[in-house]
C-alpha cells in the first residue's frame, strides 16, 4: 500500500535521478583518478614536456639541470626577477616558439647525456 | 586554454596568483589549484618570493572565502524567517558537523569549497568557529599545492588534472552517499519526514 503524498512521491523521484547523476559522476571521475596514478606510476610515462608559459629556469629545475648552463648554452639570459617565458625568448630572438622548443629539448638531452 | 592562462603567471606574478585563487574561493570555475602548483614549481625555480607567495594566496583565499560566507548570511536572513523549521535543522547540523565540512571543503574535496561557505554563513555557523576550521583548511591547499608544485614542477598541469579528478570524485560520492541514504530512509511508504 501506497501512502505517501505526491509531493513526497516527486521527492522520491528527485533524489532517484540526483543518486544516479552523483554515482554516475563519482563513478566517471573516480575512473579518471585512477587510470591517471596507473599511468604516472609508470616511469617511462613520465614526461615533462616544454610549455609556452615555463621560464628557463622553471625548465631547468623541473629538468634539474644548471639553469646558468643552460641558459648559457642558448645564449640567453637568466637573470632573477625577469620572467621571461619560452614564448617570449624565442619572439626576441625571432623564431617560432616551436623552433626554440626544440632547441631548448635538444640541449636538455645533451645535458643529461653529459652527466 | 591552459598554457594561455599560465601565461599569466610569470607574467604577472603575485597579484594575477591572488586574483585567481580569491575569485576560485568565492566560486568563479577557475584553475586554481593548477595556479597554485604552478606558483609552487616557480618558487622553486628561484623566479617567485616562497613567503610573499604563500602569504598573498593565503589571505587571497581567506578574502573570497569569507565574502561567499558574507553572501550566505545575508541572503539567509528573509529566508530564516518564512522557513524557520529548515533553519533549525541546518544549524544544528552546522553545529555538529560544521568544522570538519569547512576544513575538508578547503582541499581534500575543494569543489565543495564555495558552497559550503555560503551554506556557513546562511545556516548561522559563528564565525569565530567558521573561520578557525576555513584558515586552516586553506593553509592547508595552499602549502599542499605549492609543496607538490615545488616538487614536481615538470608535471604541474598533470598533477592539477589527477588532483581535479580526485576532488570531484570525492564530491559525487559524497553526493551519492547523501542521496543514497535519503532513499534508504524513505524507502517503503515512508511519510517523508526524516526519521
Amino acid at each position: 500500500m501506497n501512502r505517501k503524498t505526491p509531493s513526497a512521491r516527486r521527492g522520491g523521484r528527485i533524489a532517484i535521478v540526483l543518486f544516479v547523476i552523483f554515482a554516475a559522476g563519482a563513478a566517471f571521475f573516480g575512473f579518471r583518478a585512477v587510470m591517471f596514478a596507473i599511468h604516472w606510476s609508470i616511469p617511462a610515462n613520465i614526461e615533462r614536456p616544454l610549455e609556452p608559459w615555463m621560464t628557463i629556469r622553471y625548465v631547468a629545475r623541473s629538468h634539474d639541470v644548471d639553469s646558468l648552463a643552460l641558459a648559457a648554452s642558448l645564449g640567453v639570459e637568466a637573470a632573477p626577477g625577469r620572467r621571461r617565458t619560452l614564448e617570449d625568448l624565442a619572439a626576441e630572438r625571432g623564431e617560432s616558439y616551436a623552433d626554440f622548443a626544440a632547441q631548448v629539448d635538444a640541449e636538455l638531452a645533451r645535458m643529461r647525456a653529459d652527466d | 586554454m591552459t598554457d594561455a592562462a599560465l601565461a599569466l603567471l610569470p607574467e604577472y606574478g603575485i597579484p594575477i596568483l591572488a586574483l585567481i585563487v580569491g575569485l576560485g574561493c568565492l566560486g568563479v570555475p577557475l584553475p586554481s589549484s593548477l595556479f597554485l602548483l604552478a606558483a609552487g614549481a616557480f618558487v622553486g625555480a628561484g623566479e617567485l618570493p616562497l613567503v610573499a607567495t604563500a602569504v598573498a594566496s593565503l589571505a587571497a583565499a581567506v578574502a573570497g572565502d569569507n565574502l561567499g560566507y558574507a553572501l550566505g548570511r545575508v541572503a539567509a536572513a528573509p529566508l530564516a524567517q518564512r522557513q524557520p523549521e529548515l533553519t533549525g535543522r541546518a544549524r544544528a547540523l552546522l553545529a555538529r558537523r560544521g568544522r570538519l565540512a569547512v576544513y575538508f571543503s578547503r582541499w581534500l574535496v575543494s569543489p565543495l569549497g564555495p558552497p559550503v561557505n555560503l551554506v556557513a554563513g546562511a545556516g548561522g555557523m559563528a564565525w569565530r568557529r567558521y573561520i578557525a576550521a576555513e584558515m586552516s583548511g586553506e593553509a592547508t591547499w595552499v602549502a599542499l599545492c605549492m609543496a607538490l608544485g615545488f616538487s614536481f614542477g615538470g608535471m604541474v598541469t598533470q598533477l592539477a588534472d589527477f588532483l581535479g579528478s580526485l576532488g570531484l570524485f570525492l564530491a559525487f560520492a559524497i553526493g551519492a552517499g547523501l542521496t543514497g541514504r535519503y532513499l534508504w530512509r524513505h524507502r517503503r511508504g515512508g511519510s517523508g519526514v526524516r526519521a
